[in-house]
């Protein structure tokens, strides 16, 4: 895959058209002002206080470099985060001992004394003449010596060279590495590919299975220290063309989930950063023309007074509950449910198949007398859906057991049109998404939390307990 | 029973009644009991007749000024109606009384045949012994001016009193009566009611009939005593009231007496009971001739109607809801 080739994803510059609509939830986005105007700046990521991304802007104003395609190369830049989360002048990173040509996105180690970084193999230029020669994308490790990046070595050279390697995203423990790979692929799609540490070197890269990768491209994957992992795919279910998800990884029966409007839009939303807490971080997306960088933050949900949620229970016992009581009534209840059914006794249990408005009869036979006295007392019942966000999970679960949880919104008629999921699950973490997978890694008694914002800006949450026992008890 | 208390149930139930004009059948419509018995004194009590007399009042308004008559269906004892027991040989009285003392003498109310039972002016009297003529037929006594009975207005107008006497001989007199504002034929006098405070009769031979009688709950009553006697354990006596559905009242068995005590809630009051009188399915009872009466919480004797104020009352059903455990 040649550069323009990956690029080409992020390059699409389209006459989408932007949702007039607010942000839903009090997610605030808004650009970061290190964007360029006509140019692309994409693949944030932080490290030690410095926000590093990849903008094709032009640095030189003598030399050009351009693919293929005649369009300015991608480099990295870097700028200062200030404490005011603002963020200073854009400046090139450029470690001498680097690769000469396209630089792609970056990842550090949690110490910060490596790097790995993406950029082309060759670091031969072409002319015009020689242009259609691939020059593929290929990952470099780097060590950091005092302020400098020394050291490149090129990642998997064992690997097809025709193939291109990029987008890296290293595992907190730096054990694993994530990236994005036409590797395996004949139609130019990319994939997401894990390769685990041995050594000094890397494994065989493995492509992660089809509950991330789909036929069309994956690009960008981050791996955050809760195990989540981020990634931008145009293949799954998503309002915009490129979507941001993130999964479970390691959950095969877990399904992505799409980051929450405004992050994800009808635009093109990719590559994502995001901070340990999960409250904030940054994106690129060509929502308004061009690729830029977005900073988001995650409003604060205080959950105060959390309801358990409750089953619905459509099954009654009716009875006859006039003043008089006696056990020994020569009568014969007949009862008239209203939704077809019928039963007799002085006490009769009935479930109902759901909520509806149902009109109840009771007709008596007097057995002394012989006769019947119809609709001798009747009861109209109205039933609903409890007003609570639904989820279900099991009461037990192993450590590392896969969850599903789906948040329904029952009865709950202040919701705002696209209401955000919160969830938090008691072990410090949390996820937002209607449908979303969990694992626990530790043993405990633990209260998940599902909240959301209604349109008049209060917050319900809605809670309940699970039991996580080891895996091993069983 | 005092008579403040007495008068508290005239004048509640002289309002409801003022509405209704077929009151003055007795048995009542209502009531669906065939006929009234009074045994001849020389009869046994087993027989179903305690004590040989039966006392029905009537009430007349005070604004109707027309002649009444008191009209008795098969006076006589004998022929297809009575019963009879050995030869037909007895002889019923009948006397119509009215004036001071008539309905306000509390020995009048209470049957007691000890004292001063006959009390007010007799207006008029016929002993009646077995006669073809009447069987079957109505006799008519009056007319009466209604200012001949006792005019007691907190009791809803001019009271007469009918008092029916086993004069002597064994037999079972059955009969009906009608106050009439005609003489040969029963026309209701509008607003008149009547009311007894023990009431002997017979049941239906027919077992799917069932007989009813309502007595009037004030707000005064908090429990009631009924007593029965010669019931000869025939079926079921229920109480049907807002709040009772279908409690027992305990019955009799042959030639003795019972009682049964019951509380009366508020959701009765101002309300009648229907006392209803279900006979025996199977093993037929036949001519089965009974005796009731009620007294309140204070040993007083409480009337019955005969049309229900009010309304025949009914149980107030309702359903009730709870979560299915």
């Amino acid at each position: 895959m040649t550069p323009k080739k990956i690029l080409s994803a992020f390059l699409i510059v389209t006459s989408f058209a932007i949702s007039g609509k607010t942000a839903a939830q009090d997610i605030e986005v808004r650009p970061v002002k290190i964007n360029t105007i006509n140019n692309s700046e994409l693949a944030p990521v932080i490290e030690d206080s410095v926000l590093y991304f990849i903008s094709n802007r032009r640095t030189n104003l003598l030399v050009t470099y351009l693919n293929q395609d005649d369009e300015l190369l991608f480099r990295v830049f870097k700028a200062p985060l200030k404490a005011d989360s603002t963020i200073g002048h854009a400046t090139l990173f450029a470690p001498p001992d680097q690769p000469r040509y396209n630089a792609g996105s970056l990842t550090f180690s949690s110490n910060g004394n490596k790097m790995i970084a993406t950029h082309n193999k060759s670091n031969r230029n072409t002319t015009r003449k020689n242009r259609d020669r691939n020059n593929p994308l290929a990952l470099y490790s780097a060590e950091k010596k005092g302020n400098g990046w020394y050291d490149y070595q090129r990642l998997h050279t064992d690997l097809p060279p025709g193939s291109s390697f990029a987008q890296p995203s290293l595992s907190p423990d730096g054990n694993y590495l994530f990236f994005v790979s036409d590797m395996e692929s004949d139609d130019g799609s990319t994939n997401i590919f894990i390769s685990e540490k041995r050594g000094d070197g890397w494994g065989i890269p493995i492509k992660l299975g089809s509950h991330i990768n789909t036929s069309g491209k994956e690009l960008f994957p981050f791996i955050h220290r809760s195990g989540k992992l981020y990634f931008t795919s145009n293949g799954h279910e998503g309002p915009g063309g490129y979507n941001i998800y993130y999964i479970d990884w390691q959950n095969k029966n877990a399904s992505p989930v799409l980051m929450p409007s405004p992050i994800n839009t009808i635009a093109n939303d990719f590559s994502c950063y995001i901070s340990d807490d999960e409250k904030w971080g940054y994106f690129a997306s060509d929502r308004n023309g061009d690729d830029d960088i977005f900073r988001f933050s995650m409003p604060q949900m205080t959950c105060n007074n959390p309801q358990e949620v409750v089953e619905d229970n459509y099954c009654f016992t009716f009875f006859e509950n006039g003043p008089f009581k006696s056990d020994t009534l020569p009568y014969i209840y007949r009862w008239d449910f209203g939704d077809g059914t019928q039963a007799k006794g002085l006490e009769a249990d009935h479930c109902f198949p759901g909520p509806g408005n149902y009109h109840i009869n009771l007709s008596v036979v007097d057995t002394l007398l012989n006769e019947e006295l119809f609709s001798v007392a009747s009861y109209d019942l109205k039933l609903e859906k409890t007003p609570q966000i639904w989820f279900e999970i099991p009461d037990t679960i192993q450590t590392n057991q896969p969850i599903n949880l789906n948040a329904e919104p029952h009865e709950m008629g202040n919701l705002t049109s696209d209401p955000v999921f919160w969830w938090n699950f008691g072990d410090g973490e949390t996820r937002i998404g209607r449908n979303i997978d969990y694992q626990y890694k530790q043993t405990g008694n633990y209260r998940i939390i599902c909240s959301t914002t209604l349109a008049d800006g209060s917050t319900v949450c809605f809670f309940r307990n699970i039991t996580v026992i080891d895996s091993q008890e069983d | 029973m005092s008579t403040k208390k007495f008068l508290f149930y005239i004048l509640f139930s002289f309002f409801i009644l003022s509405t209704s004009s077929f009151a003055q059948p007795v048995p009542a419509l209502d009531e669906n009991i065939p006929h009234l018995v009074t045994f001849g004194g020389d009869g046994e009590t087993g027989w179903g007749d305690d004590d040989f007399v039966q006392i029905i009042f009537f009430s007349i308004p005070e604004t109707f000024d027309a002649p009444v008559f008191i009209r008795v269906y098969d006076p006589d004892t004998g022929g297809e109606i009575d019963e009879q027991k050995g030869e037909w040989d007895t002889m019923m009285r009948y006397s119509v009384y009215g004036g001071d003392g008539a309905a306000s003498e509390e020995d009048a109310r209470r049957s007691n045949l000890e004292g001063n039972y006959l009390s007010g002016n007799l207006l008029a009297t016929r002993s009646f012994t077995e006669n073809p003529r009447y069987d079957n037929n109505w006799y008519t006594f009056g007319p009466f001016n209604p200012t001949e009975g006792e005019l007691l207005p907190e009791y809803g107008g001019y009271i007469f009193k009918l008092v029916i006497e086993g004069a002597k001989g064994d037999d079972g007199n059955l009969y009906k009566l009608f106050l009439t504002t005609e003489g040969k034929e029963n026309r209701p006098v509008e607003g008149a009611f009547a009311f007894y405070f023990k009431y002997k009769f017979r049941l239906h031979n027919d077992v799917n009939e069932v007989s009813h009688i309502y007595p009037y709950m004030t707000s005064e009553v908090i429990a009631i005593k009924q007593s029965n006697f010669d019931w000869d354990n025939d079926g079921f006596i229920r109480i049907i009231s807002p709040t009772k559905n279908g409690e027992i009242v305990r019955a009799s068995g042959d030639d003795n007496w019972t009682d049964s005590r019951h509380a009366i809630s508020e959701g009765d009051h101002n309300s009648s009971l229907d006392i209803q009188m279900i006979k025996k399915k199977s093993n037929l009872v036949k001519d089965n001739n009974v005796v009731i009466f009620l007294e309140n919480q204070y040993g007083e004797l409480m009337p019955f109607y005969s049309i229900p104020i009010g309304g025949i009352p009914e149980y107030k059903y309702s359903i009730g809801i709870k979560p299915k455990k």
